[in-house]
């Protein structure tokens, strides 16, 4: 094992960040089952694994990306099956060693989040991550619900724009998405 | 809604529709224009993406608390993971037996400080007032050069954290488990309530309840700040006394709101010095002048140019600041 010393050392990182990383899941997933099976399997994967991974900054940050990784992948099968009811296929497991790490993706839209002005990004942090709807925000800045709607798509279109290099990463897997809903076809 | 004018539209009416904020009918719009192309597809998918890792990554600042030993023994079932090493058979056995047991002890004493860290997290504003949202949901504004400090988690069954300067709190209500704020020896204790601490001087200490009660101690002196009332604390007198602040000093920073109600212009003047830190200064007579007057989230200028246009005052630069010049007005 290249990553952990012993069982005991990956006994310690499961403790550690088992409960973060559901919760992290749940984000993407919306399902408490779900999101603790997506966590449970990048576990095994990495202890199954764990010889020939590749881990760029730390543990943490290579979990964090693995879930994240693993989530996007169960909503894209979501979304095939969905539109694909009635053809029986299998989604292939994408492969778990080209993925952005957390600290990458945090970088990015850290740096992106700097891009904005200081009160355009008020609004965006109040609503983004502080989870306040319009009417709150305007209410408490004092300002019209308008002008809160106005500086969110502003700051939307900016944070895209940033964003735009890592996105491409999205567009690949609506590719892979349109090659298996043509294989369902067939 | 029209999805066609142009990109800037889209991406936000997109970002209310992840946030279902969408009403049905837009709800319905939104996902006919997304099967009109692949083009628009595209845009969905990118701004799906983007919703779900900012989503994911304000949750990962967070932590949670599950059941994790009870998957963690799942886990083990499941892959065949072995915590104990394979049998002794030797002679050496005593000796290895007791120098594994030696090791379980210091992996689990390991584990167990590992998992009970407890994190001092300290938070500043410099320039800027901050807004900051605690483990316990509770949010604080910290006006400017101010900070607070606490652990993570909180110990003792209580939420206390520390507060170096100025701030507005929203408590989040947990039963049993209150909230306290320690400024110096003082200390503020609540259970779920919104309010504003005030530093008037570095030996005083006023608390404005915006909403619910709370309890401010301070060596023998202990007393409740009911809803609406503010209450001054003077640490080198040790007294406490209920201020009145009708115009809204006190919380000015976080609301921009001011509210004179025939107010002398000396006071109003006094006040707006305060408010936006500056030294306008008032010149000649100003016999029985009183304003009434709410400025909400105005710009000095404007404000300065309210109160003389008012009053028929005459307002004159002076370098960086400026001079009120009054006239009677009786």
């Amino acid at each position: 094992m290249a990553l952990f010393k012993d069982t005991a050392q990956f006994e310690m990182a499961y403790k550690q960040y088992f409960s973060m990383l559901v919760g992290f899941s749940f984000q993407y997933v919306e399902d408490s089952d779900v999101a603790e099976d997506v966590v449970q399997e990048v576990f095994s994967n990495l202890w199954n694994q764990s010889d020939h991974l590749e881990v760029k900054t730390n543990v943490k940050s290579y979990l964090f990306g693995a879930v994240r990784n693993a989530c996007l992948n169960h909503l894209r099968h979501l979304k095939v099956v969905e539109s694909h009811a009635q053809a029986s296929m299998q989604v292939e497991e994408s492969d778990q060693t080209t993925f952005m790490e957390m600290d990458e993706l945090r970088e990015k839209l850290e740096s992106a989040l700097k891009q904005l002005p200081e009160k355009r990004r008020q609004i965006f942090e109040m609503s983004r991550f502080e989870d306040k709807k319009y009417h709150e925000i305007a209410e408490e800045l004092d300002i019209s619900i308008k002008t809160v709607e106005t500086q969110m798509s502003r700051a939307l279109k900016v944070m895209r724009e940033v964003l735009g290099s890592y996105l491409v990463y999205l567009i690949i897997f609506t590719l892979i998405m349109l090659l298996e809903g043509c294989r369902g076809k067939i | 809604m029209n999805l066609n004018s142009d990109d800037i539209e889209i991406e936000e009416v997109l970002y209310r529709y992840f946030r279902k904020e969408l009403s049905a009918r837009e709800v319905t719009d939104v996902e006919a224009w997304v099967e009109v192309s692949p083009e628009n597809q595209r845009v969905f998918d990118e701004a799906q993406l983007m919703f779900l890792d900012m989503k994911g990554l304000s949750y990962y600042k967070n932590l949670d608390i599950q059941d994790v030993d009870l998957s963690w023994e799942k886990f083990k079932k499941e892959n065949n993971v072995r915590s104990i090493q394979e049998a002794p058979s030797s002679s050496f056995n005593l000796l290895r037996y007791a120098a594994s047991i030696v090791l379980v002890i210091g992996a689990a004493i390991g584990i167990y400080y590992y998992q009970n860290r407890v994190e001092e997290i300290t938070i500043a504003s410099a320039e800027e007032v901050r807004e900051l949202t605690l483990p316990d949901g509770s949010s604080i504004s910290l006006n400017e050069n101010a900070s607070i400090k606490y652990r993570e988690p909180f110990q003792n069954n209580e939420r206390r954290v520390l507060l170096n300067g100025e701030a507005y709190f929203e408590v989040a209500k947990i039963e049993k488990r209150p909230f306290v704020v320690e400024v110096g020896d003082a200390e503020v204790r609540v259970l779920g309530t919104k309010f504003y601490i005030d530093r008037p001087e570095t030996t005083s200490l006023s608390v404005q309840v915006e909403e619910g009660r709370v309890l401010i101690s301070y060596n023998d002196l202990h007393q409740i700040v009911e809803t609406g009332q503010t209450l001054t604390l003077d640490m080198e007198e040790d007294s406490l006394i209920e201020t009145e602040d009708e115009t809204g000093i006190t919380s000015f920073w976080k609301t921009r709101r001011l509210v004179f109600r025939v107010t002398s212009i000396e006071d109003v003047v006094n006040i707006v010095n305060e408010a936006y830190g500056t030294s306008i200064q008032l010149q000649g007579s100003t016999e029985g002048c009183a304003l009434t007057v709410t400025f909400d989230d105005e710009s000095l200028e404007n404000v300065l140019e309210i109160i003389s246009s008012t009053l028929n005052y005459e307002l004159v630069e002076d370098g960086a600041s400026y001079i009120l010049k009054g006239n009677d007005c009786q």
